[in-house]
């Protein structure tokens, strides 16, 4: 089920100058649950949903420290994701070990795209198939950043990644002005409200996802699921019940891939 | 194989041609070892040299511009070299009996050669400054130390600065080696470099200057090649003072003021005593005048010619060169020999 003729390995052009390997491995971090990320003047929260491949699983981790100032979300490939952050971590380790200070995000967002970029121009290797919502506290405050698989990287005040990202974007889109100056438990339940929005309907709890902060003051940390329900709880944003039903037949059988009629098409990416 | 180089001629070019020879080969006491046959015994040599091929030996000459073809155009070598060489290879098997020194000197190489790490790394260093002292002080940091710089125990050059601005936050004083301080300055502008050009609004301060050295000199004395220096890093970046010290062997703090060598003798017990944490810029002037000028008194390495840095927010400003006032007339100076019998 080829495209086209130019989409057989990453080097080659189409005629139109499109490298579709690339935004093949684009359309991977489109597959995979969503994850949300959003930041205020000195805090930025991360969020996503879980998902699990079956009813006997557990569900991949998708939010990952990389340092006391950095963490990661990712939507795509779990396990290239995993690589990707091992990275981040190391060279976190290495930046303190030689100057004994916190890398700067922005730099270690700067090499991480540079990384998948030489993905994108070198025959025998194949892209990414992450996207990462980097987020970080350093000297100028703090930042979220989203890396994607063609080595291109933007800085975010808000933004949603992932399967139903587009609803989450929109939510996020109304919002985002008051962001700036949001307290860290504003900056939360304005994520949780995000997050339900991916969901469609279905039953927002502390085990569909997972958040984490960091801020000044405050390292990264992944909120552990009493706090997260406690907080659900208290902002009553379970979702409605009312549309139970409807909620329970879109988000049963086709998890959280993007539908059922996408679930046929698309590769199973995230097992 | 082995290959053996007898030569004849103009004992410097021999000299020459071996060291190269040998230092490409491996480097260290073995050229020591050439150095002094060359030198000690003014005859022809027989000189054993471990060499994979002749071609290696061809490419070695070739490096050092001496053109030697793999056809071994020896006639050539001779005209351009001016001495005579001899080529020989052979396996050791063959040496003949007679050839006893050859073989003796052939044994001698072995042994130097056998043991894989016994390249000498342990330099001694050769231009010296002294005393670095720093302080904080109430809007920043100041740091002051001579211009001597000394062959042994000669002073030799008198204009040596050996406090340097790095990057926007941060100040360098250095003593011990003078030239291993200016290859740690490469070192510096290399990272300042690398640091500006990321463009990002970030810069490195003076607590990650301090790391950073610390981990190049702890590295070097791993590598039983240390740079010879104690250094002292000062600065202030976004409020925060900050003042530091490294040894050669890797040791580093951070404390309100700090000193090297002898400094550390003579200095900071006056620091300790008289040191504040909201010393103005005058007063911080006058404690580190009154410590260079109790150095200048009692290190004979010190010389009346010193530079005062400071650095706070605001910016930095080395001070130019100047001396201070002294008083050497004291009884006990004019004749010191006086109760000291047999003393000159």
């Amino acid at each position: 089920m080829f495209r086209n003729q130019y989409d057989t390995d990453v080097t080659t052009w189409s005629p139109a100058g499109r490298l579709f390997q690339v935004e093949y491995a684009m359309e991977a971090v489109k597959q995979g649950s969503a994850a949300i990320g959003l930041r205020s003047k000195t805090h930025v929260v991360l969020a996503c949903v879980n998902k699990t491949n079956s009813e006997l699983s557990s569900h991949q981790k998708k939010i990952f420290k990389v340092d006391d100032h950095i963490g990661v979300a990712i939507a795509g490939l779990t396990a290239d994701g995993r690589v990707l952050s091992r990275y981040m971590r190391s060279e976190c380790i290495n930046y303190g070990y030689t100057y004994e200070s916190p890398l700067p995000v922005g730099r270690l967002v700067v090499q991480l795209a540079d990384k998948a970029q030489v993905c994108t121009q070198r025959s025998w290797k194949r892209p990414y198939g992450v996207g990462l919502l980097v987020a970080g506290l350093d000297e100028s405050g703090a930042h979220l950043y989203y890396n994607c698989p063609s080595g291109n990287y933007f800085e975010y005040q808000a933004f949603a990644i992932g399967s139903r990202s587009q609803a989450a974007k929109t939510y996020l889109e109304r919002k985002f002005e008051k962001f700036t100056g949001s307290t860290r438990d504003d900056l939360i339940k304005d994520a949780l409200f995000a997050i339900r929005e991916t969901l469609q309907g279905e039953k927002l709890t502390s085990s569909v996802c997972t958040v984490a902060v960091v801020g000044v003051g405050e390292a990264f940390s992944i909120l552990d699921q009493a706090t997260v329900q406690g907080l659900i709880n208290e902002f009553e944003i379970s979702g409605e019940e009312a549309g139970g039903a409807a909620a329970e037949e879109a988000g049963g059988a086709a998890a959280d891939q993007g539908g059922a009629a996408v679930e046929q098409e698309a590769a199973p990416m995230d097992i | 194989m082995r290959l053996f180089l007898s030569f004849r001629g103009h004992i410097p070019f021999g000299n020459e041609i071996l060291t190269c020879i040998c230092q490409s080969n491996r480097p260290s006491r073995k050229e020591y070892y050439l150095k002094y046959l060359l030198h000690e015994r003014k005859k022809p040599l027989l000189i054993p040299i471990l060499s994979r091929s002749l071609d290696t030996f061809a490419m070695l000459l070739y490096i050092h511009e001496i053109d030697f073809s793999p056809k071994y155009n020896k006639e050539y070598l001779n005209t351009r070299l001016g001495f005579h060489l001899h080529w020989s290879s052979c396996l050791e098997s063959t040496l003949q009996e007679e050839d006893k020194e050859q073989k003796n000197v052939f044994q001698v190489m072995d042994s130097l050669l056998s043991s894989e790490g016994d390249s000498q790394r342990t330099q001694y260093p050769y231009v010296t400054g002294t005393s670095v002292i720093g302080i904080k002080y109430k809007d920043g940091v100041l740091m002051a130390a001579d211009m001597g710089g000394s062959y042994g125990s000669t002073i030799r050059y008198k204009s040596v600065e050996r406090i340097k601005q790095i990057g926007k936050h941060s100040l360098l004083g250095a003593s011990g080696e003078i030239s291993d301080f200016q290859e740690i300055l490469k070192y510096l502008d290399d990272l300042i470099l690398n640091d500006k050009m990321w463009d990002d609004g970030n810069s490195l301060g003076p607590k990650e200057v301090h790391n950073y050295l610390t981990r190049v000199m702890y590295n070097r004395r791993n590598k039983f090649d240390p740079l010879w220096n104690s250094l002292i890093i000062g600065g202030v970046k976004n409020g925060h003072k900050y003042l530091g010290s490294v040894s050669m062997i890797g040791v580093h703090f951070e404390d309100d003021h700090v000193a090297t060598g002898f400094g550390n003798h003579l200095a900071r017990p006056i620091l300790r005593e008289e040191w504040r944490e909201d010393l103005t810029f005058e007063e911080g002037v006058k404690l580190l005048e009154k410590c260079m000028r109790n150095l200048l008194y009692r290190d004979r390495s010190a010389v009346n010619k010193l530079q005062i840095a400071k650095i706070t927010d605001e910016g930095m400003t080395i001070s130019q060169p100047y001396s201070l006032k002294t008083f050497w007339n004291f009884a006990a100076f004019e004749n010191p020999t006086v109760g000291a019998e047999g003393s000159w």
